[in-house]
């Protein structure tokens, strides 16, 4: 039997990540043939970058909606396992995957508000510039988030393809 | 956290396409060119055409 259970604020973060890749997905996907759309899933966007950003502002310091700044000694702690040779330290939470996550609230934000300045200005070329602009944020943002991960299914496929070999040597 | 953060980026996209399909079917052209146009396939001079025309 499924349990329900009350949603954490982390789950709730994730839904709303979800939800603004699917408004910027079809933004981007309509935006050279579908105008109407494009202005309507543009509107979502707007509307969930706000929303994201009125609850980190009432969150202040508090995990995980408060803005993913940069500390310095997260930095620090990662730069010094790096240098001293512990590479085991890239297949956990790197700091660029918040860095990366804070330049794509910003980047998003500037393509929302020139968006809303293409609405009701014309400024279409500084939209268009700044969306497909974007879009290579959102692929390096991607493979940041993807390594980690990618790294540690990589080292559990290894260590299993490795396990029967050792049982067969006599 | 990948795997659920993917699964709710692919719930999201999919939950977005279907009410942008649901308002381009109700309050612009239609169910068709709304899939073609979540598709990026739109034909927006059809619709700048039609527009002016209604403005005439």
């Amino acid at each position: 039997m499924t349990r329900l259970r009350i949603p954490t604020a982390f789950d709730l973060l994730l839904f709303w990540h979800g939800l603004f890749v699917g408004a910027y997905t079809v933004a981007y996907l309509t935006a050279e043939g579908a105008p109407a759309l494009h202005e309507f899933s543009g509107y979502a966007a707007l509307a969930l970058l706000a929303v994201r950003l009125i609850i980190a502002r009432l969150a202040g310091q508090r995990a995980p909606w408060a803005l993913p700044l940069p500390r310095a000694a997260q930095w620090k702690n990662f730069a010094r396992q790096l240098l001293s040779g512990r590479l085991g330290v890239l297949r956990g939470r790197t700091p660029f995957a918040p860095l990366s996550g804070l330049l794509i609230l910003g980047v998003m934000v500037l393509v929302s508000l020139s968006g809303l300045a293409a609405d009701w200005w014309k400024w279409e070329d500084l939209h268009d510039g700044l969306a497909e602009g974007s879009l290579a944020l959102v692929l390096i943002h991607i493979a940041i988030v993807s390594f980690a991960p990618l790294l540690r299914r990589l080292a559990a496929a290894r260590s299993e393809d490795a396990a029967p070999s050792r049982l067969q040597t006599p | 956290m990948f795997d659920k953060a993917l699964h709710q980026v692919l719930f999201g996209v999919l939950f977005m396409t279907a009410v942008t399909l649901a308002y381009g079917t109700f309050y612009d052209r239609g169910f068709v060119p709304s899939v073609a146009g979540v598709m990026g396939l739109g034909d927006s001079e059809h619709h700048d055409r039609q527009e002016e025309h209604d403005d005439d």
